[in-house]
């Protein structure tokens, strides 16, 4: 294994490769910052460079370019609460509330601390158990993945905090929303009203941008004199430190976190975005009340355990595509087309006869997770400009920005409106004290659930047994149980007990009244 | 946010009660939408059978909502009234209030503040922030409003004759405008911001932005 | 970033995008071995092709792909546009319109002005969603330049399955109807019609074989290895890597030759006798009533392009064929293909 290191070292050391990372960093850094530009159109657009870089250097630009760009999601769905990628959008209220409490700079940090800690966890895990667990996520059928995409779906229950009729019905909305469309089974338009744009579905990055982000723009211009706040602006030096304090104290988040990123992001196709909900919604559930803690604590927790979830599952989709030649998720798709054009046939042969190719693979991915703690750093400092910048002019940009991304997804007006549309419902839900965050959930879910359910029932002619009979999913069913369960019960029970108590407490004080 | 379902005041429960109706409608409508849809085969159904459970589960849900809405001012009333009987020396109606936010504090341990003037109280000192408070009063906020979705319904609408740049500049002049800020901060802002725009992505990330009557990029 | 301008984040930010797109390119041309597409080709040919319109191109030509950034159809026009670019001498820009199984990005391309500014990769769907009812333009609509691809379907089953020839399944499928799971695409797509133009011409019912919709070939072969289903009929390119990690295996190719790619796997014909035979294909297109030598000059190009050693070299590599037609073949090959995709989808009952 060394001495496959220092040959993969040897490629890697290439001077050309290395200016390759650091472009390809900076890069991923700005689009992924930006709000409505992912990371797999950056690696689209990457695509043409690569053609004329050698085999290492290409696969060194998409892979830094997306660790880097999935954490930069992060930074304007903390500072706008436009988050960047589907999974971000799990802890957007989190990271946007705790940069209104003047945090943001510490928020960012936690986010970025566990980004790349769970990163390179998750390369740990390339490493060491591809084959393994490789072998483990090839077994999942449409059943399994329907009881994964399930799973992912009771996270609603828990960001909807106590509001969990509302945050079902949000669920639902999101649900119906991703129902636009042909449909999977017969290509038939649902909801498209004759608008053959539409027939396209709904794109979720425009619904998140305005149901986020424009409805936050429109709260603000529509508020009352002195009410729209001012946001304080992010402090610089120190946040290192707390940072680091906070990262040590939720450490154990940070793990679990890690390792519920390891195994879900293997999933081929549903993986990565799924890990971070999952993840969010393990470490809200399971926390437990510490004395002084105060809200903005229980924040950064979750931030820790989702967005070290997000960035393990993002190197972990990567063990499908290398183990099989399965792509995880579309940026790992334009990657195995780039290693075929390479000559590198993913898979097995990989593994046997191109070792040097595949462990510069290994060694590029913790590079990537390192070079991202200096380079995000940077980037949380620059990026507090933008909350300096005079709120009437923010407000200005924001929309343009937002505009210029929902437009870039499909090159089309279609978009433009949604955005529009989910902002307005945005600003709607919230009055009611709806939740948004299930509104995103169901959108990106729905139609793996829907196509997962449908694929399942056609080609078992509607033997609903085999839902419940097979061992993995088995296993799925009792967690997504326990997910439902849990939270409701649990307030139910809190409230209950807590109207006793208040009931005993003021008998007591009345008995003791009388007692005199 | 205080959990709107516990909350003792009427106000939440008439929302709720509101926003309960409003799901069960779009159940109802979207049921017979999906049954319409055409089936895979004689009684195997395919494109309509999301829908339909999903508008089902929508009037479950916004029956639910309306039911323990109604059911749990109703039981905080009581609650209220025994503590009322018993003569606590708290008074009746802050006991309760108390009660429920606590609880709601329980079930949710950080419960996200999403209405700024709930944060009021946690919020640290911002006096050092150079800022600008853009709220206003009166009907001038639904014009802001307006303003700033109909600056984007026209982005749709003019982008493709008029061009990008010139499109942009007008939206992000007309919000800035709206914002109160000087005409020449809102005139510098529009021609920046869309002049940046377009280079950055028509230049930088090579996105295709409408031309319109400026050719020649 | 010393100076100070108000927004200057985003300017940091633009002044960032430039700089790094900048030096990719710039680091992309000095480390590249063969360098751009105008290298590619013949410097005489080249310039040969660009006098047959002096005036052509005005401007950027817009390339519009009807589906998704990433996918293999965006792979190949990256690499067209991006040797059109380095031939034609001006920028080619990728623009993805997708929806609707491609409704949208070929609606585009129709409705875009016949000046040769904007063409797009056209794709077979092109001759099949008019039959589906999405939409009412087929390839008359369209002004045809330059086949480039064309893939046979294939027939793929996992490497444990009981069947070693296509004969043995296509028994199976006779004695046991309904039993036997595929996949590879959507209801009504391309390896679906394949599916059932094979079932119509070897004399079986429709439903011997229990259609699953998928969302493309890669979760296909996902779901099959996993056991979840047992054949797809994807081309034998999009199955590279599972048959190559001996994962699945290849019991034939639905065309008239063998896949060059895959010179081992026999035809169906060869096994079956049936001649039934079923491709994707991809090409370039522009909106109809172009000008006669403005589609003769980028047919001359990518008739260059076709022949490139990049293009070929990135083509087999991808798991693609390459098949170069001229415009007038091409725009017979529409025509023919619609009606023959017609009468399987009549047949089938996918029709509308």
């Amino acid at each position: 294994m060394i001495e496959n290191f220092s040959g993969a070292l040897e490629l890697i050391a290439d001077p050309m490769t290395m200016l390759v990372v650091v472009l390809a960093g900076l890069f991923g850094l700005v689009i992924g910052s930006l709000p409505g530009m992912t990371a797999t159109l950056a690696a689209a657009l990457l695509v043409p460079f690569t053609f004329f870089l050698d085999p290492v250097p290409a696969i060194a630009a998409i892979i830094t370019m997306s660790a880097m760009a999935i954490f930069a999601g992060d930074i304007p769905s903390a500072l706008l609460r436009i988050p960047g990628t589907p999974s971000s959008a799990a802890y957007t209220e989190d990271a946007y509330a705790l940069t209104r409490n003047g945090k943001g700079a510490l928020g960012l940090g936690v986010s970025l601390v566990s980004s790349v800690l769970g990163g390179l966890f998750g390369s740990v895990v390339l490493i060491f158990v591809s084959p393994i667990l490789g072998e483990f996520a090839l077994r999942f059928t449409s059943f399994e993945y329907f009881w994964v995409a399930v799973l992912g779906l009771t996270a609603a229950v828990i960001v909807s905090k106590g509001a969990q009729l509302k945050g079902a019905i949000a669920l639902m909305t999101g649900l119906l929303v991703s129902t636009v469309g042909l449909d999977v089974t017969l290509g038939h338009p649902r909801f498209t009203f004759g608008n053959e744009e539409l027939y396209r579905g709904v794109d979720f990055i425009a619904a998140m941008i305005g149901l986020f982000g424009l409805s936050e723009v429109l709260r603000a211009v529509t508020s009352r004199k002195g009410e729209s706040l001012p946001i304080p602006k992010i402090e610089g030096q120190g946040a290192m430190r707390s940072t680091l304090a906070a990262i040590f104290r939720h450490k154990g988040r940070v793990a679990s976190g890690s390792t519920i990123g390891g195994v879900v992001g293997a999933l081929p196709g549903a993986g990565a975005d799924i890990a971070a909900w999952i993840s969010y919604a393990f470490t809200r559930s399971t926390s437990r009340k510490r004395p002084g803690d105060t809200a903005d604590d229980k924040r950064l927790e979750a931030i820790a355990g989702a967005s070290s979830a997000n960035n393990a599952g993002v190197a972990s989709a990567y063990v499908p595509t290398l183990a099989f030649g399965i792509p995880g998720d579309t940026i790992t798709a334009i990657l195995v087309g780039v290693l075929l054009v390479k000559g590198i046939t993913p898979g097995p042969d990989l593994f046997l006869y191109q070792t040097d190719t595949l462990y510069s693979i290994y060694l590029l991915f913790i590079i990537a997770n390192l070079m991202l703690l200096p380079l995000g750093f940077l980037l949380i400092r620059a990026s507090g400009f933008v909350l300096r910048i005079p709120r009437t002019v923010l407000m200005g940009l924001i929309v343009a920005i937002s505009i210029c991304g929902a437009f870039a997804i499909n090159n089309g007006y279609l978009e433009v409106g949604l955005m529009v549309v989910f902002g307005l419902l945005g600003y709607l839900f919230e009055k009611g004290g709806i939740p948004l965050a299930p509104v995103v959930l169901g959108i990106v879910l729905g139609p793996i659930v829907e196509a997962n359910f449908m694929q399942s029932v056609i080609k078992t002619n509607w033997d609903l047994t085999q839902f419940f009979t097979r061992p993995i999913s088995a296993v799925l069913i009792v967690l997504v149980f326990l997910a439902i369960a849990a939270s409701p019960l649990m307030s139910w029970l809190g409230r209950r007990a807590e109207r006793a108590t208040a009931l005993r407490s003021a008998q007591d004080s009345v008995d003791v009244g009388t007692g005199h | 946010m205080t959990s709107p379902e516990t909350a003792p005041t009427t106000g939440p429960v008439r929302g709720s009660v509101l926003i309960g109706v409003l799901s069960i409608a779009a159940g109802a409508g979207v049921i017979p939408y999906g049954a319409s849809m055409p089936f895979i085969r004689e009684g195997i159904p395919g494109p309509g059978l999301f829908p339909m459970m999903i508008g089902g589960l929508l009037i479950l849900f916004g029956g639910l909502l309306i039911l323990t809405s109604v059911l749990g001012a109703r039981r905080e009333r009581s609650h209220a009234a025994r503590l009322a009987a018993i003569g606590a020396p708290v008074g009746p109606t802050a006991a309760p209030a108390d009660a429920a936010a606590t609880s709601s504090e329980a079930a949710a341990p950080a419960d996200a503040a999403a209405v700024p003037s709930e944060e009021s109280e946690d919020a640290p000192a911002t006096a050092s922030v150079l800022d600008t408070d853009i709220g206003s009063d009166g009907p001038r906020r639904w014009l802001n409003g307006a303003v700033l979705l109909g600056s984007i319904v026209f982005f749709v609408l003019a982008a493709e004759p008029l061009g990008f740049p010139l499109t942009m500049a007008i939206v992000v002049f007309a919000i800035v405008f709206s914002l109160r800020a000087k005409w020449w901060v809102a005139l510098a802002t529009g021609v920046l911001t869309s002049f940046g725009l377009w280079a950055m992505f028509e230049l930088g990330l090579m996105v295709q932005l409408p031309d319109g009557i400026i050719q020649g990029f | 970033m010393t100076h100070t301008p108000r927004p200057r984040t985003r300017s940091l930010l633009s002044g960032l995008a430039g700089a790094a797109a900048l030096a990719l390119v710039a680091a992309g041309c000095s480390g590249g071995a063969g360098g751009g597409g105008a290298d590619g080709a013949d410097g005489d040919a080249v310039q040969a092709c660009n006098d047959i319109n002096a005036d052509y191109p005005s401007g950027p030509v817009e390339l519009i792909v009807p589906w998704a950034a990433g996918g293999g159809t965006d792979g190949v026009a990256r690499l067209i546009g991006d040797q059109l670019s380095g031939q034609l001498g001006t920028n080619i820009n990728v623009v993805n319109r997708t929806g609707g199984s491609g409704v949208v990005g070929h609606q585009a391309i129709v409705d875009a002005e016949p000046d040769g500014q904007t063409v797009g990769l056209v794709t077979v769907e092109i001759g099949m969603m008019h039959h589906q009812g999405l939409t009412d333009i087929s390839g008359e609509d369209l002004t045809a330049i330059s086949q480039m691809n064309e893939d046979p379907a294939g027939i793929t089953v996992a490497a444990d399955a009981e069947w070693e020839t296509a004969e043995d399944l296509l028994t199976y499928i006779e004695e046991n109807p309904g039993e036997v799971t595929s996949s590879g695409t959507g209801q009504g797509g391309i390896w679906h019609l394949a599916l059932l133009g094979m079932l119509i011409d070897n004399d079986l019912p429709l439903d011997s074989v229990n259609f699953v919709p998928s969302e493309g070939a890669a979760p296909a072969l996902q779901e099959m290895v996993a056991g979840g289903i047992d054949m797809t009929t994807n081309s034998l390119g999009e199955s590279t890597t599972m048959l190559e990690s001996d994962r699945a295996k290849a019991l034939a190719v639905m065309g008239t030759e063998p896949d060059p790619n895959f010179p081992d796997v026999p035809t169906l014909e060869s096994q079956t006798g049936s001649d039934y035979s079923m491709s994707v294909w991809r090409g370039i297109a522009g909106p109809k009533d172009m000008d006669a030598t403005i589609v003769e000059e980028l047919e001359c190009h990518l008739g260059l392009i076709a022949e490139s050693e990049e293009f070929n070299d990135f083509m087999s590599k991808s798991g693609l064929g390459v098949k170069y037609r001229g415009a007038e073949d091409f725009q017979t090959l529409m025509a023919e293909d619609d009606e023959a995709k017609g009468a399987v989808m009549e047949e089938a009952g996918l029709a509308k």
